[in-house]
């Protein structure tokens, strides 16, 4: 994670650098970003070589490793949410997470299933579309 | 005098029915969140906030408040029933809380914690309510110079809140850095924007709290795949008897004292505090040799500790504008949210929102006593709550709670994008809080660089000619070296 920051880090101050630096009078619109960039890129390079010469590259440990399946499922199943929760509505599509999650993911019976991802999207449109009066987005159902 | 006329004042907004509402389902709300696993107090208000946003701030942060003392009552139910600290503020009281609980005490030992928090809660709102405003008047005569130092210093000593400095700074500098995405507060040109509308405003606090502490939290716990744990125990007699009072006072005073003294420091924490609370008991106990096998003071010394600690984690937020902890970072961004600048003018500008919190943490405290001695059994059946049905409707209150702020898909995306940087930011124990931290305060640290170089004519000798700063850049100085020099010293030795 640290080169990723070290990465961005350098990303960051590429772009800001086409700002200006200095005003006038007054620092301009760059100023604290190439900072704030080059500080972190500097701070990012230090972790990664410290870590380095700790030999955190050798020590990886087979029972720490990060079980990737289930939080990348929830968070593809996020992704696939956001992007069509515009057309198809929001009760229709949050519907359809919480039942994806409860159902594919947790293996819960289809008894509570049905009932959380339903109860869920009842209270929340009540909640925020009914009493809140967001314009929570309608799909072509009307919820 | 001053402070009473005040805190009458303060009495008189929370008797409002709505207040006394709000405190009670802010108290009730941090129970749960406290005792629930794989949720605490930053992420229940991170995930509320929406439902909050454009409503009555008094309102909002009095139940704000209640959740954050509300959850170390909450936290400690789980730690005394099945060993499994529901907050990371009462892993010490699991240690003899639970062996009180196997000797068949577990209503003895959560009605002392209760009561230990109750008084501790109560003094620490006292401290609060003495030391804060003094505070704030010394700091309104603060320029742009010494807010600066004062950022920077507030930033770097949150940085510690996870343990590794490093991480911590990088967290803070990357929110500083997000913060800048946008318009330009002194020039109104834009940057960072890539061309796109919806990042003109740049990322909204309540987006990137409620990514980093809802979203993020909730991918992080389902790859730990959290189980319902049993509570084995039954509770009865939630009244401690005389002998757990002899041996407990005075464990309850030092608590206290010591909760709040290290809740002040901005870093340190209600954490902190109980395992400092006791350490400091087992030095003074005549038997620390018993302590981890069930010892009442053992239970009481830190509970008292974590609440007088959430108090004093408020004192630097309302009278500086600089949090103590990861629960009072997410509370500074929700009163920025309200359109108030927390710092030494609250007091003046807001005084019915300070003031009001104040009285709800009397009120609040005395409520959870009320409610936990009770209730402590109602409130242990959330531990069968199993986690896998938990979580899916954490997230679809995300969704709808994001999306309601702007009513905008584009937010919803950015919600998406920071709970997957949320989540590694989890998986490799960088800290969120001085992220979301360098993002509130980047405008606040910007405005004040760049009017000091203005005033100084791009001279940066403005932060060391004049005292305030100086010092505080000192002592953010020794907050960076010290903990190298004690590595060193350990490496050495």
């Amino acid at each position: 994670m640290g080169g990723a920051i070290a990465v961005l880090g350098l990303g960051w101050l590429l772009l800001a650098l086409d700002l200006p630096f200095m005003g006038e009078f007054a620092p301009g619109a760059g100023f604290l970003p190439v900072w704030l960039a080059g500080f972190l890129s500097a701070l990012a390079v230090v972790f990664v070589v410290r870590r380095l010469r700790a030999g955190a590259w050798r020590s990886v440990d087979p029972d720490a490793r990060p079980v990737w399946r289930r939080p990348a499922a929830i968070a593809a199943g996020l992704a696939v949410c956001v992007a069509v929760i515009e057309p198809l509505g929001f009760g229709v599509t949050v519907t359809l997470y919480l039942a994806f999650l409860l159902r594919l993911i947790e293996r819960r019976s289809w008894a509570v299933t049905v009932a959380v991802a339903a109860g869920t999207v009842a209270v929340l449109w009540a909640l925020f579309g009914a009493w809140l009066r967001v314009p929570l987005p309608k799909g072509p159902w009307g919820f | 005098m001053d402070v009473l006329s005040h805190l009458v004042d303060g009495f008189a907004v929370l008797f409002a029915p709505k207040y006394l509402l709000f405190c009670l389902l802010g108290v009730l709300l941090g129970q749960i969140v406290g005792a629930l696993p794989g949720i605490g107090p930053s992420a229940g208000i991170a995930v509320l906030l929406p439902l909050t946003f454009g409503g009555d701030p008094v309102a909002s942060m009095i139940m704000f408040a209640g959740m954050y003392y509300g959850a170390q009552y909450g936290g400690t139910i789980t730690s005394v029933l099945v060993s499994i600290p529901g907050e990371s503020t009462t892993v010490m009281t699991s240690i003899d809380g639970y062996q009180l609980a196997r000797k068949g005490r577990a209503g003895a030992a959560l009605g002392m914690a209760a009561i230990a928090s109750f008084f501790a809660g109560t003094v620490g709102a006292i401290g609060l309510m003495l030391l804060a405003p003094p505070l704030a008047q010394a700091a309104l005569a603060f320029g742009p110079p010494e807010y600066f130092a004062l950022v920077v210093m507030g930033l770097t000593a949150l940085s510690l809140v996870g343990g590794e400095l490093l991480k911590g700074l990088m967290m803070g500098v990357l929110g500083l850095l997000i913060s800048t995405v946008g318009v330009d507060p002194q020039v109104g040109s834009t940057r960072f924007t890539f061309g796109k509308i919806w990042l003109l405003d740049g990322v909204e606090f309540l987006v990137l709290a409620v990514a980093l502490f809802g979203v993020g939290e909730v991918l992080a716990s389902a790859e730990r795949g959290i189980e319902a744990p049993n509570a084995e125990f039954r509770i009865r007699n939630v009244l401690p008897s005389a002998v757990d009072w002899v041996v407990s006072k005075f464990a309850i005073l030092r608590g206290t004292v010591i909760g709040f003294l290290i809740g002040i420091l901005p870093g340190a924490g209600a954490t902190i505090a109980s395992f400092i609370a006791y350490a400091v008991e087992k030095k003074v106990s005549k038997h620390p040799e018993r302590f981890g096998t069930g010892e009442m003071e053992a239970v009481a010394a830190p509970e008292a500790a974590n609440n007088s600690a959430s108090s004093g984690a408020m004192v630097p937020m309302f009278a500086l504008g600089i949090p103590g902890s990861n629960t009072t970072a997410v509370m500074l961004g929700a009163l920025i949210m309200f359109g108030l600048r927390p710092g030494p003018q609250l007091f003046a500008d807001a005084p019915d929102v300070v003031w009001g919190i104040i009285a709800s943490m009397y009120v609040g405290n005395l409520l959870l006593l009320m409610l936990n001695l009770p209730l402590a059994g109602v409130f242990a059946m959330l531990l069968r709550v199993p986690y896998a049905t938990l979580y899916p409707v954490i997230l679809a209150l995300c969704i709808a709670g994001v999306y309601s702020s702007q009513n905008s898909i584009d937010d919803l995306w950015l919600m998406a994008g920071f709970g997957v940087l949320g989540y590694f930011m989890r998986r490799f124990d960088f800290p969120a809080a001085p992220l979301v931290l360098g993002l509130v305060l980047g405008p606040l640290l910007e405005n004040a660089l760049r009017q000091s170089l203005t005033l100084s004519h791009g001279s940066l000798s403005i932060f060391f000619t004049r005292p305030i700063p100086l010092a505080l850049l000192a002592i953010t100085t020794v907050i960076v070296v010290a903990p190298l020099v004690v590595h060193r010293a350990r490496r050495a030795g």
